[in-house]
């Protein structure tokens, strides 16, 4: 055996032993190194020479300087370090969102709100105090301001937040490129057969932070290149990569893209789907909520105040606020497409039009219906007596009443409900019990007697009606007045009242049915009817606390005077017909003297005759709403807010001018504040349109849910943190550098390396020996 | 397991990072004595929190509404006040008033004595506080006023409620017709009684005092087949004057005149005889009872001795004439006075002279009229029928009496409300302070919980630092060397 053969196993010996020494180094000197897995010089027993038939080692040599990686564990750490970024943007954009909502102590916009209904009930102690008036206006504008400063401050947070994704793909795409570059150069080491530890440890650290900013996934290639994969796309592929941007989809929203194509990429997990969320999700929610707040608001807050009354009283002119969205181009459009801020349903609007002299007052109902247009509206009020409408060519709406009188839209009961005719009236009149639509037949007749004349023969044909057979109390009532002389047909609540021209006892109308008996289905009474000295001038007085509207029919029970025969009673019934209350109103009754219905309204009377005989009745309106239509809100007319957003909102500006315009009241009184009680009960008022709560509970419900929100996003990323700890531990296990291992490896190879050198000088030694037998 | 120094490393920092936070969020516990200063710190509480507040807002708004309505109760209460303290020298008045031994001069200081009394309660019902007029109504600047010499209220007789609970309201005054012409309308009763006409079996509607006025229209003798109604029989006839010289009203045979030609005498009802020659064509004959007939006795019958039955209708005004209603002779009938529409239901059957009677609406005078009434009659004393002076006076007092009881109810009404705000406030009071508490355990730091946990943190914090420290300290390395 060759002693050569003992120079080779001692030199490799001391080869294995250095290369072992050096990666000891590069392991204590990369042991914080972000990325960095310790390496592992694996050692082979060198190929043994056969001498002799005998076989003989020939030392160590390195097999492999191993990188010691679990790619299970840091594929999980990487996707869980992508989780913890995501919940770590989360949960600080939520804390943001918090401070701007909650406001100062978690109480900014409920306190505002709260202010709002304290002022209002300090006004409702004396509704003619201006200050007060003023203090309401002001805090419900601050209200306002502060609703429109926090969804402006919202969209800020949502920009940044598209500014911070912007920021953040930038930082991806340039990971992406050095990814590639590492890429390139690992698959021409490795074609070269050369172990490129140190290239994979940098593309491993990137790899890192790439997954701090998108859901990443890598596949590895033979050639030692990996391919890098954002929410299912490729964007580094061997040595190309490929840029991600923020675009916008057909909607407007952001989304990610790979520049050039056209598919975006799912939000997963990572800082970017963070601020997503944070911008196009969590926000949005808020956004939405406080535009379902303030629109809530605003239409509560508009449907009672459109129906009350300023401090001077009714309306000599008053002008909508909304316009169609197209102007007064659109008024010919129907409400529903029009583009108002309120929908406008089916409903009725009650309008009161009020001399000013005499305080008269005529209360109409009009019909309003989505499918109405602003025009279609406009003329049903011209149609009103004393009011006109006219649409100006930006497209508001302006109702004017004539000179000497006002209007209001308050749902205070009319006083004094079918002034002529019909009921106790100085004037002989009878009224028609049954109801519209009623069948005649083409040249029926009627006969009346006016004033103790002849009888005149009224006869109804079909060109008097649309349909005849199903003709209407108004068409009956034209009919009659077109052919009678001395007596005037009027339609009261639905019913035909013919009353003689004449006042006094001197009156009397007698009805008697002619051919084709359409008495049978008009139901005049056919008793003679005459007039009185005295009206029994029905008076109404309160304020309706019933929960819905209604219309109440008041009918004489017999014939007699009132407050002078015995037993003499008036029943009340409701619209669904049910008797609610009897009035005794005969002897004993002293005429003028107040008799309670019920809910809040009274009725008394004068002194005249009533008639069960000749169908005495009259109908009263009462409202607990007085625009079910939503049509008063919706224009802006005589509204609180403006504008239907928490983008917009904002006190009328012309109320903030002149605190005088607060319709406080429903009689108009300057010490009436009914209205304030009205607008001071929505702080108890659960809405159908923020979901069944109150205005106050909704933004206890916004704010403790962003708590909860943010809360969770804490835990969560608490929780996520520690399981990025842990698979942090666990690949440190694996992968991290124990000075103490590293230590004793080096006191170890040091040794080898030092018996290496000894046996290498004993073979010298013995190669000498040999030498010295040769000398 | 392999432990290596960033493991070592790790731990360490993350045990000084959690006791690190406690230590903050404790700091900042302490330094802003709030529990949590983002609702995400305790959701629950923060929702809690908020709902206590609403609440509380709520409350402090019923709060000062409930202060200021009893200060405005109390105002009215204090003017009303004053209000019976004048009445009460009305009443004295009007005692005093009826002392039969009074001379005019007597009468005249007591009427200037009401009429300085009546001015202040004007004042009084004028009475504004910094807002309006306590007793307008809902129409607080509107106040009495003289209208056509009478004092009108202007104002409504709706109240202002304010609300002071949930389900709750209070009302801050009572209306001006509540104080000053609260009616509780009884019979009516008439102070003459000449006529012979009587309260109707009807309800009135007339308030105050209305002078009944019944009026003669005609005069029909026997027959009254002869011109102008006479007899013709007797040949007596009404004379010209008869439709306002008479005063005789009844249906045929409520009155008769008794003839005796030969000896030239003539009586009404078998009253006087009066003696004429039989020329008069308008004799005026009385019966003593306050009936008079105007006749024309030129064409008597020669010889005719007899009674004449008579029929003399009439009719019923409450407006000095100017609105007439016929005479039925029926248990009521109703007189309407054309300008009010009010009404006065008059029993008809017993009327047998034209008069004016004085009909009292009992209850139904106002205070303003009742002092004013009582003034005006001291002043008119001597025009006031002898027989109903003392029953006119005594009126006079019942109806400020009945009004000093409105003030008074009015005065206690007002009273039991400051009692209902006193007790509200008090409630309002107690449940917000004890929400406040609420909302101070929701949301204030409990300082001497804090600070022991605060001690705590800090010990962890610096037990988990030194462990740290002394752990970075020991390795193999440091062994080898």
């Amino acid at each position: 055996m060759s002693l050569s053969i003992g120079f080779d196993t001692g030199l490799k010996s001391l080869l294995t032993a250095q290369a072992a020494l050096q990666t000891i180094g590069n392991n204590i000197a990369n042991a914080n190194t972000p990325g960095f897995a310790r390496q592992q010089v694996i050692l082979g027993e060198a190929a043994p020479v056969t001498i002799a038939g005998l076989s003989f080692g020939t030392g160590v040599q390195v097999s492999e300087v191993r990188r010691m990686v679990d790619e299970a564990v840091e594929a999980r750490l990487q996707s869980h370090r992508a989780v913890l970024s995501r919940l770590r943007v989360e949960r600080a954009g939520m804390r943001q969102l918090e401070t701007m909502v909650s406001g100062a102590g978690g109480t900014g916009l409920s306190s505002l709100l709260g202010k709002v209904f304290s002022s209002l009930s300090t006004l409702a102690t004396h509704p003619e105090d201006k200050v007060g008036r003023t203090d309401v206006l002001a805090n419900a504008n601050t209200l306002a301001g502060t609703l429109r400063e926090l969804q402006s401050q919202l969209r800020g947070f949502r920009r940044d937040a598209m500014i911070d994704v912007e920021l953040r793909l930038a930082e991806a795409n340039s990971i992406s490129t050095q990814i590639a570059e590492l890429n390139s150069q690992i698959s021409t080491l490795k074609a070269k057969g050369v172990q490129a530890h140190g290239l994979a440890d940098r593309r491993q650290a990137l790899l890192n932070d790439l997954a701090q900013i998108l859901d990443v996934t890598t596949i590895a290639d033979a050639n030692g290149s990996l391919r890098v994969l954002a929410a299912g796309r490729t964007i580094v592929s061997g040595k190309s990569h490929f840029d991600l941007e923020l675009k916008q989809d057909s909607k407007g929203a952001p989304e990610i893209r790979v520049k050039g194509s056209s598919g975006a990429l799912a939000a997963g997990q990572g800082a970017v789907a963070g601020l997503l969320k944070l911008g196009e999700s969590t926000t949005p929610v808020i956004q939405k909520q406080l535009d379902s707040f303030a629109k809530s608001m605003a239409l509560a807050f508009n449907r009672i105040h459109s129906t009350g009354m300023p401090q001077d009283g009714g309306f000599q002119s008053l002008q909508a606020f909304n316009t169609p969205e197209q102007g007064a181009a659109a008024a010919a459009l129907p409400f529903s497409a029009a583009g108002f801020p309120f929908d406008v349903v089916q409903g009725k609007l009650f309008v009161n039009v009020q001399n000013s002299a005499t305080g008269e007052l005529s209360k109409f109902a009009v019909d309003v219906s989505p499918s109405d247009s602003l025009q279609q509206f406009a003329n049903k009020i011209e149609a009103l007596p004393h009011l006109s409408a006219s649409i100006d060519s930006a497209g508001h709406l302006r109702i004017t009443a004539a000179s000497g009188y006002r209007f209001d839209f308050s749902p205070r009961i009319d006083p004094n409900p079918g002034a002529t005719g019909g009921f106790g009236s100085t004037y002989a009149g009878v009224s028609s019990t049954g109801s519209e639509p009623y069948a005649v037949t083409d040249g029926s007749s009627l006969s009346v007697a006016v004033d103790g004349g002849s009888p005149q023969m009224i006869t109804f044909s079909s060109g008097q009606f649309a349909d005849i057979s199903k003709a209407t109390a108004e068409e009956i009532a034209a009919a009659i007045n077109s052919q009678v002389t001395g007596a005037t047909a009027r339609v009261d609540h639905g019913r035909v009242v013919i009353a003689s021209n004449t006042e006094g006892i001197l009156s009397s109308i007698q009805i008697a049915d002619g051919s084709g008996a359409p008495n049978a289905v008009l139901g005049f009474s056919t008793t003679l009817d005459t007039g009185t000295k005295v009206g029994a001038s029905p008076t109404l007085s309160g304020s309706y606390t019933g929960a819905a509207n209604d219309q109440w029919t008041f009918k004489a029970d017999s014939d007699g005077t009132i407050g002078v025969t015995e037993g003499l009673t008036v029943g009340v019934y409701d619209a669904a017909g049910n008797r609610i209350a009897t009035l005794e109103v005969g002897e004993g009754y002293s005429a003028g003297t107040k008799l309670l219905i019920k809910d809040g309204i009274s009725v008394s009377f004068d002194a005249g005759e009533i008639s069960a005989t000749a169908g005495d009745a009259f109908d009263a309106d009462v409202l607990a709403q007085s625009d079910t239509s939503d049509v008063l809100s919706a224009l802006g007319m005589n509204a609180f807010f403006v504008g239907s957003s928490a983008t917009d909102i904002e006190v009328r500006p012309d109320l903030l001018a002149d605190p005088t315009l607060l319709a406080g009241s429903l009689s108009g009184a300057a010490g009436d504040g009914a209205n304030l009680t009205r607008l001071l009960a929505l702080q108890d008022l659960e809405m159908s349109e923020i979901g069944g709560s109150t205005l106050s509970e909704s933004l206890t419900e916004m704010v403790s849910n962003l708590g909860f929100d943010g809360r969770r996003a804490g835990d969560l990323e608490k929780a996520q943190e520690s399981l990025v700890a842990d698979l942090s531990r666990q690949r440190e296990e694996v992968s991290g550098v124990s000075m103490e291992e590293e230590m004793a490896n080096l006191v170890r190879f040091q040794q080898a390396f030092d018996a290496a050198g000894r046996y290498i000088r004993v073979v010298q030694d013995a190669t000498a020996s040999l030498l010295d037998l040769i000398r | 397991m392999r432990v290596t120094q960033q493991i070592l490393f790790d731990q360490a920092l993350t045990g000084v990072r959690r006791h690190s936070e406690a230590v903050l969020l404790q700091q900042q516990q302490i330094a802003s004595g709030r529990r949590w200063l983002h609702p995400s710190e305790d959701p629950t509480a923060a929702a809690q929190s908020l709902t206590a507040r609403a609440r509380r807002n709520a409350l402090e708004g019923y709060t000062n509404a409930v202060m200021a309505v009893r200060d405005r109760v109390l105002a009215g209460a204090d003017a009303l006040q004053q209000l019976s303290g004048l009445l009460a020298e009305v009443k004295e008045a009007a005692v005093a008033s009826q002392n039969t031994t009074l001379t005019d001069a007597d009468r005249a200081v007591i009427a200037e004595q009401l009429d300085g009394i009546l001015t202040q309660v004007v004042e009084i019902a004028n009475h504004r506080d910094g807002f309006g007029y306590l007793f307008g109504g809902t129409s607080t600047e509107t106040p009495y006023a003289f209208v056509q010499g009478k004092i009108t209220y202007q104002g409504d007789d709706a109240l202002q409620k304010v609300p002071i609970g949930d389900a709750l309201q209070l009302a801050t005054t009572v209306s001006g017709p509540q104080v000053f012409s609260r009616a509780a309308r009884k019979a009516s009763e008439f102070f003459g009684g000449i006529t012979g006409a009587k309260p109707g079996t009807g309800t009135d509607s007339a308030l105050n005092r209305s002078k009944l006025s019944v009026l003669h229209e005609s005069t029909t003798y026997g027959d009254g087949t002869l011109l102008g109604g006479g007899d013709s029989a007797s040949g007596l006839r009404p004379a010209a004057s008869s439709p306002n010289g008479d005063t005789v009203i009844g249906p045929p045979g409520a009155h008769s005149i008794q003839i005796d030609e030969p000896s030239k005498t003539i009586s009404l009802n078998g009253g006087p005889a009066v003696p004429f020659i039989g020329s008069e064509t308008d004799l005026s004959v009385a019966d003593g009872k306050g009936g008079i007939v105007r006749v024309n006795v030129s064409s008597l019958t020669s010889g005719f001795v007899g009674t004449v039955s008579i029929e003399a209708t009439g009719s019923l005004s409450t407006d000095g004439g100017a609105t007439r209603t016929t005479i039925g002779y029926s248990t009521n009938q109703i007189v309407v006075h054309g300008e009010t529409k009010k009404i006065t239901n008059i029993n008809s059957t017993g009327i047998r002279y034209a008069g004016t009677e004085v009909v009292d609406h009992v209850g139904t005078t106002n205070l303003f009229e009742a002092i004013a009434g009582l003034r005006d009659d001291l002043r008119g004393y001597g025009e006031i029928p002898v027989a109903e002076r003392q029953t006119t006076l005594r009126s006079r007092q019942r109806e400020v009496e009945r009004n000093l009881e409105n003030v008074l109810v009015a005065i206690s009404d007002l009273g039991a409300r400051a009692k209902v705000a006193e007790s509200a406030h008090e409630r309002l009071t107690t449940v917000r302070d004890q929400i406040s508490g609420v909302i101070s355990n929701l949301e204030d730091t409990d300082l001497a919980e804090v600070v022991v946990n605060y001690n705590q943190s800090q010990l962890a914090l610096q037990l988990a630092q030194a462990a740290g420290s002394r752990l970075m300290q020991t390795n193999f390395l440091a062994f080898l060397q």
